[in-house]
């Protein structure tokens, strides 16, 4: 039987704000990063939050930082002066000098969307008794990016879908999504496959809709996702019982054995251990295997080495390190 | 001979990558059309280039008399190609609308083609652009979420502290760094007030 729960990998809630008399350029102009950090730091730095400048950081911790989705990805290497307020409690982190001035960011796992957004507004409503944000009473708060106008707020749940993938339906699903007034994105691209088979379902625009409608918007999108998914993986039991079941030991049996495993095998590997988890025909946990992420992405891996692996050895590094989070055994010890 | 434009679709000549591009060939009186991918596109070129045209031609031949190998039925536990996510939607054109942004001086053409705002007063300026490109994927165009905290005392606080803050950032400009402390510790004084009520 599979459950929402197990399917639904994560939810992410982004929140952005702008001030009002900065123009929107902090992503390439130092000065006015500047003057956002300066800002907001001022209010939250201190107050249940660290603040922390990306130049003062190696550039493989910023880059965890975005694998953890702690800042957006692209402000780890485009933005001249970016900076992040990291939270001591709580989930959500304050990502500065972007192509928005301010993001407001929180993830959680599994189906959490509502907790994941009210994380973010907490800290939005810490800042707005102090500073005020960019406000149109008909375009809502004011954005460079005209799709976040409203509400500002771009949420989204992530769903492992390995089977919509493998049998070409995602376009159906993809289509039915923007019926509903929502979005698919694919969390990366493996050459020409989703990375991992995720697919985040995501509001299209945050204007016209409250947040909660938003969120609630999205419930009904990701289950509708997951209805598809569930039925396929229903047929492909029934019709190719042994070919999966085979498909899925061999990716634990690579977990066990491989020497040497690239990124793009990670993510196939990792997608058929979360299934197998799932439908309970591998002796591994779903936690288990979301355990892996961030663990296993570049940022995290070089950190954890404290190396600046490439090549051979980086992905020998994450065959190791996949069996140690796995199955407990030492870096050192190789290869079952 | 090559059309970019929006092609969708597998390449028609090895069936693995999208097609980027279309190839048109006039045979007679009938005008054949090829969908490409980047490395076939090349290779024909590059064919064409060092003037092999029998091979070139075979392959548009086969194409037409529709001896391309037939596409293999969806495998529930062979990979599929997914689909490429959609673009951002750019702005339409409105007419009437100002040559740039009163505030920031950002061109209206750049505004509509990469739907991006250079500061704020760029939506007041362009309100009609955003409100009709905005209208056909919005449920509607006027914002119904949370709004700011808008109380007397909130008003008056926020107003407070973003004089100082300015001032803060001015003195930080002009380097009198004795001054900014002084800011500072007033704006932390604020602060610590706002926090005890």
């Amino acid at each position: 039987m599979m459950r929402e729960e197990d399917v639904i990998v994560g939810a992410t809630a982004v929140l952005t704000r702008n001030y009002a008399d900065l123009p929107f350029d902090a992503v390439s102009n130092a000065e006015t990063a500047g003057r956002v950090i300066s800002r907001t730091a001022g209010v939250l730095h201190g107050n249940g939050f660290t603040l922390h400048l990306l130049r003062e950081m190696t550039a493989d911790n910023g880059r965890a930082l975005a694998e953890k989705g702690q800042i957006p990805a692209e402000m780890a290497g485009a933005a001249k002066n970016p900076a992040v307020l990291l939270p001591l409690e709580g989930n959500a982190s304050v990502a500065l000098g972007g192509s928005e001035h301010v993001f407001i960011m929180a993830r959680r796992h599994g189906s959490a969307l509502p907790e994941a957004v009210a994380d973010c507004l907490a800290v939005e409503d810490q800042l707005s008794r102090r500073v005020s944000f960019a406000f149109d009473g008909q375009m809502g708060y004011l954005q460079a990016s005209a799709e976040m106008l409203g509400t500002g707020l771009r949420a989204a749940l992530v769903v492992h879908v390995p089977l919509l993938v493998r049998a070409n339906r995602l376009p159906e699903a993809l289509r039915a999504l923007e019926e509903m007034g929502l979005r698919g994105r694919f969390c990366g691209m493996m050459g020409k496959r989703p990375r991992g088979d995720l697919l985040a379902v995501e509001n299209r625009c945050a204007i016209g809709r409250t947040e909660q409608e938003i969120c609630q918007l999205i419930q009904r999108g990701a289950e509708k996702v997951l209805c598809m998914e569930a039925g396929m993986r229903q047929q492909a039991a029934e019709a190719n019982s042994l070919r999966l079941t085979d498909r899925l030991c061999r990716a634990q049996g690579l977990t066990r054995s491989a020497r040497l495993i690239s990124e793009i095998e990670f993510w196939c590997i990792w997608s058929d251990l979360r299934l197998g988890a799932q439908m309970e025909l591998l002796p591994l946990t779903v936690g288990q295997v979301d355990a892996l992420l961030p663990e296993m992405m570049d940022a995290h891996l070089r950190n954890y080495a404290e190396e600046p692996l490439a090549g051979e050895a980086m992905d020998e590094c994450r065959c190791n390190r996949l069996r140690e989070l796995l199955y407990d055994i030492p870096m050192e010890n190789g290869a079952l | 001979m090559s059309e970019h434009e929006n092609v969708q679709g597998l390449c028609e000549d090895c069936g693995k990558n999208d097609a980027v591009c279309t190839m048109a060939v006039m045979m007679g009186t009938k005008t054949i059309h090829r969908k490409l991918c980047q490395a076939c596109m090349a290779k024909t070129s590059m064919a064409l280039a060092a003037g092999n045209l029998g091979q070139v031609l075979g392959s548009i031949l086969a194409a037409a008399q529709g001896a391309a190998q037939p596409a293999a039925a969806p495998d529930a536990l062979r990979p599929q190609p997914a689909p490429k996510p959609q673009a951002a939607p750019a702005l339409p054109t409105v007419e009437g609308e100002p040559e740039s942004c009163p505030g920031c001086g950002l061109p209206y053409a750049q505004l509509r083609q990469h739907g991006r705002a250079g500061c704020a007063r760029c939506w007041t300026a362009f309100r009609r652009t955003v409100e009709k490109g905005l209208a056909s994927y919005a449920p509607a165009v006027q914002h119904t979420g949370r709004r700011p905290v808008d109380s007397e005392e909130a008003r008056r606080d926020r107003a407070v502290r973003e004089m100082l803050q300015r001032r803060l950032e001015e003195a930080i400009a002009r380097e009198d760094y004795e001054s900014a402390a002084q800011l500072r510790d007033a704006m932390r004084e604020i602060d610590r007030q706002e926090g005890a009520k």
